[in-house]
């Protein structure tokens, strides 16, 4: 009797899979629990801005977050046109949704922290047009994605829109000093503060990761769900 | 007067500041919650369609 080691070897995978993802999970919410505490009780409060001023410890890690994510598709879309691999299609299609995930809480937490400051929700300031434009141009990513059929075709096309949209992010980061605008400019900060955006940093990339990998899950489920009614309808 | 002015002030930029902190919970969790449900009921199916597919009757070689 021959053994079968591929079956065992993929439960045993299946199995850390399950760990790694339950470990992420409550390493993302100490993270997070961290963050906060680090915000509200550590971190002095800014001299000009006062309380409001700690949006940025949230709103600075939520930017690099959408960044990451939409590299992410253009990593994932190149390689995707590249090698053909449904892997990695699945890939690109997730770090979209979440890169717009995050890039939404860019575009909430700033006005938020803009109208006591600026006395105005929004300003067609470079900085923040380029990134409500970074915005529409992956919402038009995820919206092909839902919304059209599920085809090879179609994923070609959402590659090359995820691959050419990532040239707002540089123009994006560089627009300050290219353009007049009232964004506020990175200077340096007290090492209070830098602790407390790079914890704030570490825990938003657990929470990236984590879902991530929730939702490459869920799209692995759905194409085998596919791949299963496509074996029903050829058993009939 | 001026202790009240300073209040309403501090008041007002702190609830901006609950706001963000609250937007990005808020939007984080329902996001988190979402896929959880999409991934539960698509496992469901998974496992239904394997049932399936192993109780159907092989076909019968010609």
């Amino acid at each position: 009797m021959t053994s079968r080691p591929y079956p065992a070897a993929a439960r045993a995978l299946r199995r850390v899979g399950y760990l790694a993802d339950n470990l992420l999970l409550w390493l993302s919410g100490v993270a997070m629990l961290a963050a906060l505490a680090m915000v509200f009780l550590y971190v002095p409060t800014e001299r000009v801005q006062g309380p409001v001023q700690r949006i940025f410890y949230f709103h600075l890690p939520a930017a690099w977050m959408a960044f990451l994510g939409f590299f992410t598709v253009a990593g994932a879309s190149a390689a995707f046109l590249w090698q053909g691999k449904r892997s990695v299609d699945r890939l690109a299609r997730a770090a979209a949704e979440i890169g717009m995930v995050f890039c939404s809480l860019v575009l909430l937490t700033g006005p938020l922290w803009a109208r006591p400051i600026w006395g105005v929700w929004w300003t067609w300031d470079p900085r923040l047009t380029m990134t409500l434009v970074l915005w529409l141009i992956y919402a038009a990513y995820v919206l092909l994605r839902a919304l059209a059929d599920d085809t090879e075709t179609v994923a070609r096309y959402a590659a090359v829109l995820g691959i050419i949209g990532v040239i707002d992010i540089p123009i994006l980061y560089v627009s300050i000093h290219l353009w007049r605008g009232i964004h506020p400019k990175v200077e340096p900060l007290p090492p209070e503060m830098v602790l407390t955006l790079y914890v704030c940093a570490v825990a938003f990339v657990c929470v990236f990761v984590c879902l991530l990998r929730l939702r490459v899950g869920s799209l692995r489920l759905h194409d085998e769900i596919q791949a299963l009614r496509r074996q029903a309808l050829a058993a009939l | 007067m001026s202790d009240l002015y300073e209040f309403v002030a501090k008041f007002d930029e702190l609830s901006y500041l609950f706001a963000a902190f609250s937007a990005v919970w808020l939007v984080i969790f329902l996001y988190a919650v979402s896929i959880s449900r999409r991934q539960r009921a698509l496992a469901k199916e998974v496992q239904l369609l394997r049932k399936l597919l192993d109780e159907q009757p092989s076909r019968p070689s010609r």
